[in-house]
């Protein structure tokens, strides 16, 4: 879906630096809420996307990862929102309560062993290199990383990155390419910010011949 | 930020602040593990062990040691630039997110990496983003007005200079190799990756 997170070329957020930008977080609980959404498979992108876009644009980083786990866990019935009520009260009314231990080693291990993403090899690419191609104009319904900005803006073919699975389609996998733009293709000449060049990794399904 | 104890598995709810008064986002997060725990779709020591990665053994001193390396060692720079993720794994460096390529800053061109649609990030050379990184006047505006957004963190590139944005939106995490400061010919790799910047290797600083 074209969400509220698709942020790039928007106007309006202010300055980057900001007096406590160079943190990784602020509060304890909030790297670990990010883990527990992580490992339990409840806050993966598409639930963060999935957040209202109010509430997506009002809420930090580590917010969004509680809430979209928050949201996952009980849509997907694996837990009921009185099971969340009932804990909530537990800690707010004993400063010593924890949550409940459980124990997985073949789990630790798993993480300890966690290797890099890899792309498979590349049977049939449907563009070569060097190849103009034009981003689709879209209107998805699932999750994708297609970003709003590249719709129908041409390009050219920088790379075959290798094969992948597509986002929000199951077991199908396609050429990802490195498309190169130039920033005059994408936002027209402007005089206070001089040409550049713009690259990124797209899957083949988005791109189509101009 | 890691100066706290990990003396137990919950001490990341144990910050003298939380102890006066929790906030309501601290209990919610508390509240969502205990029920997930309880449910059995997660675990206390797992939990524990990610978040020991992410916090203590990921971070930019990892990458510092690659870009130094890369400076001193012309053929290992030729296999970084060729295969990044195979490069790095050369020098015990791998995991997560660390499906890289690296781009090089030189006179000409300068690197510069972002993630629009969330925050993409080379976990295992850069530990974890920074909240600039993370924020949305970064993300919306480093792919529309870049030497703008350098300007920001005081970087300003003479205008032949090629600015190339990545938006790293997909599975490939993107490294720059900042340009090798001059008057450093008799530092060791040690020395040298300690000049490293972690904003460097991410394309909003320079190196001097």
């Amino acid at each position: 879906m074209d969400g509220a997170h698709d942020l790039g070329g928007m106007q309006g957020f202010g300055p980057v630096r900001t007096p406590d930008g160079e943190l990784e977080f602020h509060e304890l609980w909030e790297l670990r809420a990010q883990v527990v959404g992580l490992l339990s498979g409840m806050a993966r992108r598409p639930a963060i996307e999935a957040l209202d876009p109010g509430e997506y644009l009002t809420s930090s980083y580590y917010v969004r990862w509680l809430r979209a786990a928050e949201q996952e866990a009980v849509r997907s019935g694996r837990i009921e929102s009185a099971d969340l009520d009932r804990w909530r009260q537990v800690f707010a009314e004993d400063p010593d309560a924890r949550p409940p231990v459980a124990s997985d080693p073949a789990m630790v291990d798993f993480i300890r062993h966690l290797g890099p993403h890899v792309h498979g090899d590349v049977e049939a690419a449907k563009f070569a290199l060097g190849e103009r191609v034009r981003v689709r104009r879209m209107r998805p319904e699932g999750h994708h990383r297609c970003p709003r900005y590249l719709r129908g803006v041409v390009g050219e073919v920088e790379r075959v990155c290798g094969a992948d699975s597509v986002p929000g389609v199951r077991d199908e996998a396609e050429p990802v390419y490195t498309v190169r733009f130039t920033s005059d293709d994408l936002f027209g000449p402007r005089e206070d910010e001089p040409p550049y060049v713009l690259l990124i990794d797209l899957w083949e399904r988005y791109l189509e011949q101009p | 930020m890691s100066s706290h104890d990990h003396d137990d598995g919950h001490s990341h709810y144990d910050s003298p602040l939380s102890r006066r008064r929790r906030s309501e986002m601290e209990l919610r997060a508390m509240a969502l593990e205990a029920a997930l725990v309880e449910k059995g779709l997660v675990a206390t020591d797992a939990i524990d062990e990610m978040v020991e990665y992410m916090e203590q053994r990921i971070g930019p001193h990892h990458g510092a040691r690659v870009v130094a390396r890369a400076w001193t060692d012309p053929e290992f720079k030729q296999r970084l630039l060729d295969d990044g993720t195979a490069a790095i794994a050369e020098l015990g460096i791998s995991g997560p997110e660390g499906n890289v390529r690296v781009v090089e800053n030189t006179a000409d061109v300068h690197n510069l990496v972002v993630c629009t649609l969330c925050s993409c990030y080379p976990w295992p050379l850069l530990g974890l983003p920074p909240i600039w990184y993370k924020s949305f006047a970064y993300r919306s505006r480093a792919v529309a007005e870049p030497r703008a957004v350098l300007k920001e963190f005081g970087v300003e590139l003479p205008a032949e200079v090629e600015i190339r944005v990545w938006d790293s939106s997909a599975e490939v995490r993107y490294l720059v190799l900042p340009q090798r400061p001059s008057n450093t010919d008799d530092l060791t790799d040690d020395e040298l990756a300690g000049l490293v910047t972690r904003d460097s290797m991410i394309g909003t600083g320079i190196l001097h």
